[in-house]
């Protein structure tokens, strides 16, 4: 690459990585893995930098890259999602911040909910996506995406069980 | 809850869990070095097949001969050889390009044996770019330590480090002894006449997975 598109990369890169990272977190559950996919998105961009003409979409273009890699890894047998490397959520004590038991019962929760359901949830209500958005993510119809964000719902609700009344409101 | 308060609280919970990130395990020139070196692979692997294709098409070409009016055989002038058709095109970001595929406008001839008369080389650079395209989930795997032994020339070998364990990948040239193997490896046949093996102790990869990949790297050696 000339130098111009390294630098132009290299912006992009500072802009996002912090975000790629976080949906990426939301996505597989744990910090070490979520890396692991935000370097490889980052990486499968840099490799494509010169023939994405739209740069206004490469947002668009990270997310269904991360989705689909994500998703992928869930298939692979030597690669089964294993529990996090994070230690499990310890039981609540007294003096233990409620938000972090909630945060930890929600990462549980959605890792529990299959791949593609947990994906559409993250870019529906983490990214915020709309419907039409996250089915040209996800790379399959706004049907689809309806019905998947329905089960997944549903799906997080019965993991979450009686933590679902320490989601915030706000 | 009703569903509108869920889905109000399930975004207010998603930015809290994800909001203590740790520091970055990555930076721009970490995703820099490993696309050049995805690139260059890749390339190598291209390259190496290409020259194999337009060194068979020179031979076959440079082996049509011509007799003179006084006897004498000659050799008829090979016309230059098409260029190798390329092997790697640039294709607009899609649901199948995400991870670089490549395209081949025809099978590029097996790899076959290595040349030289050292000892072979247990980190075979075009063998590895073969197993890295059969097997993109290894592209970035580790070399692993090898042992000092003396493998024939002329073979090739690969050992990476995967998982817990390690990727053995090992090429015998036509005409080398290869005992099957009794480790739960494979052994097949390759394109070149030579043999294949591959093992994968403590790497999680299980018989039939190897048992498909080499199923599809014979045929490239």
């Amino acid at each position: 690459m000339t130098d111009a598109a390294d630098e132009e990369f290299a912006e992009y890169f500072r802009a996002r990585r912090d975000a790629v990272r976080r949906t990426a977190y939301l996505l597989c559950g744990d910090w070490h893995r979520a890396d692991d996919h935000a370097q490889a998105a980052f990486v499968a961009l840099h490799r494509h930098w010169r023939r994405i003409r739209d740069k206004q979409g490469l947002d668009a273009w990270m997310r269904r890259t991360l989705v689909r890699s994500v998703v992928d890894e869930s298939r692979r047998p030597w690669r089964r999602e294993k529990a996090p490397l994070t230690a499990a959520p310890e039981p609540p004590v007294a003096d233990r911040a409620d938000a972090v038991v909630t945060r930890e019962a929600l990462v549980a929760g959605l890792r529990s909910v299959p791949a593609k359901q947990r994906a559409v949830l993250v870019l529906r209500f983490f990214d915020g996506l709309d419907v039409a958005e996250t089915a040209t993510a996800m790379g399959c119809s706004t049907g689809t995406v309806k019905s998947q964000t329905a089960h997944g719902l549903a799906a997080l609700r019965a993991a979450l069980g009686d933590a679902i009344d320490d989601l915030r409101t706000a | 809850m009703d569903e509108q308060r869920f889905e109000t609280g399930l975004k207010g919970a998603m930015r809290d869990a994800a909001a203590d990130a740790p520091p970055p395990s990555f930076e721009v020139g970490d995703v820099v070095r490993t696309s050049k070196r995805i690139t260059a692979r890749r390339r190598a692997a291209t390259a190496g097949a290409a020259l194999a294709v337009v060194a068979v098409v020179g031979v076959g070409v440079g082996m049509g001969v011509t007799t003179t009016s006084g006897g004498n055989a000659t050799t008829a002038a090979a016309p230059a050889p098409e260029a190798a058709p390329s092997a790697y095109r640039a294709a607009p970001p899609s649901a199948a390009d995400a991870q670089g595929a490549e395209s081949a406008a025809a099978p590029p001839a097996p790899l076959g044996p290595a040349t030289g008369d050292a000892c072979a080389n247990p980190q075979d650079p075009e063998l590895r770019a073969l197993v890295d395209q059969v097997l993109p989930e290894v592209a970035d795997a580790q070399m692993a330590p090898t042992t000092m032994e003396c493998r024939p020339p002329r073979g090739r070998g690969v050992h990476l480090l995967v998982g817990e364990g390690v990727l053995i990948v090992d090429y015998a040239p036509p005409g080398e002894p290869s005992a099957p193997r009794s480790d739960g490896g494979v052994s097949v046949p390759t394109a070149s006449g030579g043999t294949l093996q591959m093992v994968a102790p403590g790497t999680g990869i299980t018989a039939e997975q190897l048992e498909q990949a080499a199923a599809e790297l014979a045929p490239l050696l």
